[in-house]
């Protein structure tokens, strides 16, 4: 009896190995270990080398509406982290995008391979190497696809240009990083004018890097590659089209037909029409209201002057 | 024939000019001549030209032999410094004393106002009118580096520090009605000058300055005059609060502006025995050091200066480091008051900050004089910035702990949600007084007069002080407004821990002070403590309905307002006598005493019936001051509209009046008295720990989370070598680092 006890109770506990309790915590039962230390909005520290506030939270809010919102943690991270205290020997796990994001046929619009040869070609990586990485610009955990989805040209121009302020604008930061003491911002672009109008409206990036990338360029350019020439934007041919308004175009397109798009574009911040044959009526229009202005004027001279002689 | 020397002009726009004219005429004389003694006769101020004793005018010698004596000790440590070198000691001697007698050496000193006046012959402190000679207008700076030129006297006149008192909007406080005060509505003045509390007793116009006759049984019969009153702790020397700036219009006359005190803020030798009341032929005021000596030694505001007062509200009036309090005055000395208002003092025994010498203008940085007291707030203070953030993290970052690797961030984690003061104030002073009973005082001997009778004083959490969610914002009788980051309404701290005491402990003390002090049987005691123990039931059940109504219409949008934190507040209540023709949901207009009636003769009643025969407390019961401030100011308190039933009536008898509790603790910021060494995680996170988590709303399952977490045994480490202090019933574990 004692031995059938205990054969059963090898079964049961057998049986519970093999068929574990079949339903499978999802992502986000899983995340709240975590997240109980880190949706702290302030968990971190002062790193001892730079002084620089190390940030280790998580923003459960942020993470949730995020790309990588269906991930669990252990996806990226060694599961090793789910003993506390995590063990030492995690504080070097090393992270890189593109071990996910290189071959997956479905990533392949995002044209990641490009965006790591312009990174190694870019003035962040020729300058400090492997110390520059994607996560000093991009957090994973609150990271949404941004310039390809929102319509609001001012919103993509407000959240890219943070990524750069966050160690820009900050003229110590960039002393700790650098080594070197540079004027600040606003000194720098003091020869653009209405500089506050193109912080709101223009990405750094639009001027800082290579325009001919198939995505959102990486390539950082040193600042003496930098636009720096008004018409290249307030034009025709204006390059942000080729960036900023890349996808806004695109959009319109798709919604509102080629010809509303091309009409009703936000012409004004480029600077110029351009559409030919709105070129051409308007100076057709202009031409009848001088045509118009001349006979006019002629007429009423002319009685002004027959009234003159019946006097 | 009759010459016309004036002639009423015929033409329309002849007569408008003409009645202009008038008008403008009349007005002139209205306003220069006719104003003043209008306003004295109404509101009952007074005015008369200020002076003073301790101004007297210096001989060439004595002034010299005065600086000498005042830089004695700095060129003692300079030529003691520079002579280090000379081993022989008698050489030493000579040439210190060749140092120190060295002209330029003597006028090298902190004190460069010595050889100021020196050179410009000032033998005489005159008040502001010596400062104003050189300092006419200063240079300010503000927060955003830029600089402005101002009139110094137009500056100091428009600071809280002499006006008690700020018109605008900069509130951070919220009415009953969900208005928030001067904000989007006809601004009022509010602050200490119309600010009636428990905790003095009184306000600034009825307790300003008096002499009180005391019989203190080591006189043995004889009588000591004390000085007692507001005014003592304000720089504004006349017989009055700047009550002319609360109107409409009118400006501080003349003779006022003589009376404020630069050097009690400016000198490091102000003698605080020179702060006594005078009686002079207009009236009673406040004394002041206008010796040359303090005025020799002037330099920028030191923590001696800003303590002579604020040691008051910090470590209170009995506190052994309050350096004011060992000087009570050469005449007519100070009463002391027992029951410190916060028992956190700021001193060096106490406070870390004050031990590694942070001035008090290190974190409230002045913009001229007007000294930011920060963005938060519960009670009713006027503030001169209030946009000026005065804050832990602006020095300390939001990354503040850096010792242990693995502590360190699951404590800065805590930043987010935990104020620092929460853990880094572990407990107050003794002597902090939380019940203050006026209307019973009790006879003390050794003072030979009648004192309010505090029942209950204590310096342990859930005691003396509690924890509550904050957002910086307060209600318009002191409470901390905020609401968990759930937002759920499980957390109503104005019908619940801001309404009732349940802490045994403290229920015990309670009861055996009030038998005590008031010779109560047990049954006697226990109706008595129903009353504070559950403030709530001096409300009838209407009022406590509309109270709830009040609270989730106006008040749980505010609450729920920012990122709110878990913050300790000091809290109080007081009994005292209240107008109930002005009784609201969250409490009646309480009532002053006139403190020579009180301390003299004990008798409650007839001490309030005095001070409300003031002339302004009448005026407040009449029709214009009804429409310029009392209805506003009533709205904000919960009270539709003032009643302007005077509580006096014809015949002379009270009317319409109760002593009450308030119907609900007022809670006051905590932020000096930090402790290096902060609380431990126990502290909190055990199944009994000091912090109520059901009753800051957090859910049963998250309760459960808090009090059992299972990681802290890895912080064991800290709390092995705790000191685990036995304050309360609960026990609070300091982390040992």
């Amino acid at each position: 009896m004692k031995k059938f006890i205990f054969t059963l109770n090898a079964v049961i506990i057998l049986s519970l190995h093999i068929f574990p309790n079949s339903k499978k915590p999802s992502a986000e039962e899983f995340n709240q270990q975590c997240f109980r230390c880190h949706s702290m909005a302030t968990l971190g520290y002062k790193d001892e080398s730079s002084g620089i506030i190390k940030s280790l939270a998580v923003l459960p809010h942020d993470f949730y509406n995020s790309n990588h919102k269906e991930l669990e943690c252990i996806d990226c991270h060694s599961r090793d982290f789910t003993t506390f205290p995590h063990p030492a020997k995690l504080k070097t796990e090393n992270l890189y995008c593109l071990y996910c994001h290189k071959d997956e046929p479905k990533f392949q619009k995002y044209h990641f391979q490009s965006i790591e040869s312009e990174f190694k070609q870019s003035v962040h990586y020729k300058k400090m190497g492997d110390k520059f990485t994607c996560f000093d610009c991009h957090d994973p955990h609150s990271f949404k696809i941004n310039a390809r989805v929102n319509r609001d040209v001012k919103e993509t121009v407000l959240y890219d240009n943070h990524i750069c302020l966050k160690c820009h604008d900050n003229t110590s930061t960039i002393k700790d990083l650098s080594g070197q003491l540079l004027p600040t911002l606003n000194v720098s672009h003091s020869w653009l004018p209405h500089i506050d109008l193109h912080w709101k409206s223009v990405r750094c990036i639009d001027c800082h890097t290579s325009p001919n990338a198939p995505g959102v360029s990486h390539l950082i350019l040193p600042k003496d590659q930098a636009v720096k020439n008004c018409v290249e934007c307030h034009s025709k041919n204006s390059i942000l089209l080729q960036s900023l308004y890349k996808f806004q175009t695109k959009q319109e397109r798709d919604r509102e037909g080629f010809i509303n798009a091309v009409i009703l574009n936000n012409s004004y911040v480029i600077g110029a029409t351009r559409n030919y044959y709105l070129n051409l009526l308007s100076f057709i229009i202009f031409g009848i209201v001088l045509v118009a202005l001349s006979v006019h004027g002629i007429l009423r001279w002319k009685s002004h002057k027959g009234n003159l002689d019946e006097k | 024939m009759k010459i016309k020397y004036f002639k009423i002009p015929k033409t329309k726009t002849g007569k408008l000019i003409l009645i202009l004219f008038v008008i403008f005429v009349l007005g002139g004389i209205f306003t220069q001549f006719l104003y003043e003694p209008l306003f004295e006769w109404y509101t009952g101020v007074k005015n008369g030209k200020l002076t003073y004793d301790s101004s007297i005018k210096l001989t060439d010698e004595e002034f010299n032999s005065l600086s000498k004596e005042l830089t004695y000790q700095d060129r003692l440590q300079r030529a003691e410094e520079m002579t280090k070198n000379e081993k022989d000691p008698f050489t030493r001697k000579v040439k210190m004393e060749m140092l120190m007698n060295t002209p330029s050496f003597i006028h090298q000193t902190k004190f460069n106002h010595i050889k100021y006046f020196r050179d410009a012959g000032i033998r005489q402190y005159k008040g502001p009118e010596t400062c104003l000679k050189c300092h006419e207008d200063i240079t300010v700076r503000h927060a955003d580096g830029s600089t402005t030129k101002v009139n110094t006297l137009d500056d100091i006149i428009n600071s809280v520090h002499f006006q008690f008192q700020r018109r605008a909007a900069g509130f951070s406080t919220y009415g009953f009605d969900g208005k928030q005060v001067n904000e989007n509505t006809r601004p009022i003045p509010v602050g200490k000058i119309d600010r009636a509390c428990g905790i003095p007793g009184s306000f600034s116009w009825t307790g300003w300055a008096d002499l009180i006759k005391t019989k203190p049984d080591s006189l043995h019969g004889k009588t000591l005059l004390r000085s007692e009153g507001c005014g003592q702790c304000h720089i504004g020397g006349n017989y009055q609060p700047a009550t002319e700036d609360m109107m409409p219009f009118g400006n501080v006359p003349e003779s006022a502006k003589e009376g404020i005190d630069c050097l009690i803020c400016h000198s490091q030798t102000y003698d605080m025995n020179e702060k006594y009341v005078i009686k002079d032929n207009v009236g009673l005021r406040w004394n002041e050091d206008r010796s040359m000596k303090a005025a020799m030694t002037v330099t920028k505001p030191t923590n001696t200066n800003c303590l002579y007062c604020h040691q008051h509200n910090f470590g209170g009036d009995t506190y052994s480091g309050n350096v004011a309090a060992h000087n009570l005055g050469y005449k007519n000395p100070r009463i002391l008051h027992a029951g410190a208002k916060r028992g956190m003092p700021f001193s060096p025994e106490e406070d870390v900050h004050a031990a590694a010498g942070v001035q008090c203008l290190d974190c409230h940085v002045p913009e001229g004089h007007k000294i930011p007291r920060g963005t938060k707030g519960t009670d009713l203070v006027a503030n001169d910035l209030p946009n000026k953030s005065v804050a832990c993290e602006n020095c300390h970052t939001s990354a503040p702990h850096t010792k242990n690797e693995l502590e360190r961030v699951i404590l800065n984690g805590h930043v987010a949600r935990v104020a620092c003061e929460t853990c880094h104030i572990p407990y107050l002073r003794d002597d902090n007084v939380v019940l203050r009973d006026w209307v019973h005082p009790t006879y003390n001997k050794e003072e030979g007069m009648y004192v309010y009778t505090d029942i209950l004083k204590s310096g342990k959490p859930d005691i003396g002080f509690n924890y509550f969610w904050y957002n910086g914002n307060g209600t318009f009788l002191a409470g901390a407004l905020g609401n968990n980051p759930n937002k759920s309404d499980r957390y109503d701290p104005l019908m619940d821990q801001m309404t009732n005491i349940t802490n045994p402990e403290a229920l015990l003390e309670i009861k055996t002070n009030v038998k005590n002090d008031f010779n109560m049987n047990d049954e006697q005691a226990l109706k008595y403590m129903q009353a504070v123990t559950n403030t709530l039931s001096q409300l009838s059940s209407g009022m406590v309905a509309e109270r709830e109504k009040d609270i989730t219409e106006h008040l749980t949008s505010i609450s729920n307002l920012g990122d709110s934190k878990i913050y300790p507040f000091k809290l109080f209540n007081a009994y005292m006598y209240e107008d109930m023709s002005n009784q609201g949901p969250f409490g009646a207009m309480i009532l002053p005493f006139d403190y020579p009636t009180y301390y003299e003769t004990g008798n409650t009643l007839e001490a309030m019936k005095t001070a409300i025969k003031n002339p302004i407390i009448k005026r407040m019961y009449q029709y214009p001051f009804k429409k310029y401030m009392m209805d506003d100011f009533m709205r904000y308190f919960g009270v539709k509209t003032w009643s302007d039933v005077y509580p006096i009536d014809n015949k002379g008898n009270l009317r319409n009046i109760q002593p009450h509790w308030m119907r609900q603790f007022g809670t006051l910021m905590l932020n000096h008295s930090i402790k290096k060494e902060g609380l431990a995680c126990a502290s909190c996170h055990s199944p009994n720990g000091i912090l109520d988590f059901k009753k800051l709303g957090y859910s049963a399952e998250r309760i459960k989370d808090l009090t059992h977490l299972k990681e802290l045994k890895y912080f064991k480490t800290n709390t092995k070598e705790v000191k685990v202090t036995k304050v309360n019933s609960k026990k609070i574990i300091l982390s040992k680092r």
